[in-house]
């Protein structure tokens, strides 16, 4: 019984120690916040705003760099010639980084949209193209407007 | 022997009165103070909408929106170790990031922290060493970034929870 009485206090004490070195550990204060997050899809197409040196009496290959980014699945790339001209153009694909259309050639006739490349998932790339004319440019002609286009494959 | 006896009374009455006059009581009265440890956190709302709206040609990493139209405001008398965490009710897909940074005058900042995998049980300081006092109108900034490869992502809600803490 004695044993019982000093051990007693003793074991209130350590629980009322206990109890206030975890009030001390456990005080603290919270606030939250709600987000709202999205990325919807995105398609990119750069290629330089420039006229390209393609010398129209030998038809000579002229090269300009295609960038893309699309974070879709299933994507492709088409080209269309969006000036009206009798003369044709040919453009070929070459180191691309999506290998699936690499040394593609593809020839633009008229303003419908071809494949240029395709099979494109959620990436970013780059690719050379280059031009070559399939007949002889008149000196007076306009530049030839070429449109491309991100769109589902 | 009339005028002893009337002497001896307005002698008696005046040595009453004036023992009345100088009586007084005293009582006193134990107060005990105490100060409790304050902590307190607050924000002013919620942030907008964060939504990735355009990438540039060729790159992975599509362009990063910001939001810093909310701040924060703390009151606390612990001490000098007391420190703000962050983290969220669950962890972004891989290829998003979630990027906090907290201003503070009264602490040191941890500038833009990675919160994309911080949940409760891994909670990562964006504020330590705050001092006592208070420190009103701080401004909270999201960076919300993605990359290309990860896809698109529906619109998600997302909870995050600032704490002040020791």
């Amino acid at each position: 019984m004695k044993t019982r009485i000093h051990i007693t206090p003793i074991l209130w004490t350590a629980l009322l120690v206990i109890l206030t070195g975890s009030s001390a550990i456990a005080q603290q204060s919270a606030i939250h916040q709600r987000l709202l997050l999205h990325v919807p899809e995105l398609n990119a197409l750069s290629v330089p705003a420039r006229l390209l040196p393609l010398d129209q009496s030998e038809a000579k290959e002229a090269a300009a760099k295609l960038l893309w980014t699309s974070n879709g699945s299933e994507k492709k790339i088409t080209v269309a010639k969006q000036t009206p001209h009798p003369a044709g153009v040919r453009i070929t694909v070459r180191d691309v980084d999506h290998h699936a259309s690499e040394g593609r050639s593809v020839e633009l006739t008229g303003e419908t949209d071809i494949d240029l490349l395709y099979g494109l998932q959620r990436s970013a790339g780059a690719c050379v193209i280059e031009f070559s004319l399939l007949s002889a440019f008149p000196a007076s002609a306009p530049p030839v407007l070429i449109l491309y286009t991100v769109t589902n494959s | 022997m009339k005028k002893i006896f009337a002497l001896s009374t307005i002698a008696m009455l005046s040595a009453a009165f004036s023992s009345a006059s100088f009586a007084q009581a005293t009582a006193t009265q134990n107060v005990t103070l105490a100060v409790n440890t304050v902590y307190k956190i607050a924000t002013s709302g919620n942030p907008g909408p964060l939504t990735i709206t355009t990438g540039t040609a060729g790159v992975d990493a599509l362009d990063a929106v910001t939001d810093n139209s909310t701040t924060y405001s703390i009151t606390q008398n612990f001490g000098n170790t007391v420190k703000i965490t962050a983290h969220m009710d669950a962890a972004l897909p891989a290829g998003y990031q979630l990027s906090l940074g907290l201003a503070s005058t009264k602490g040191t900042s941890a500038g833009t922290v990675d919160i994309s995998n911080a949940t409760s049980g891994s909670a990562v300081d964006v504020v330590t060493g705050i001092q006592r006092g208070a420190d009103a109108g701080q401004t909270i900034t999201y960076t919300f970034s993605a990359s290309a490869t990860a896809g698109p992502l529906a619109s998600t809600s997302k909870i995050v929870t600032l704490t002040l803490t020791n």
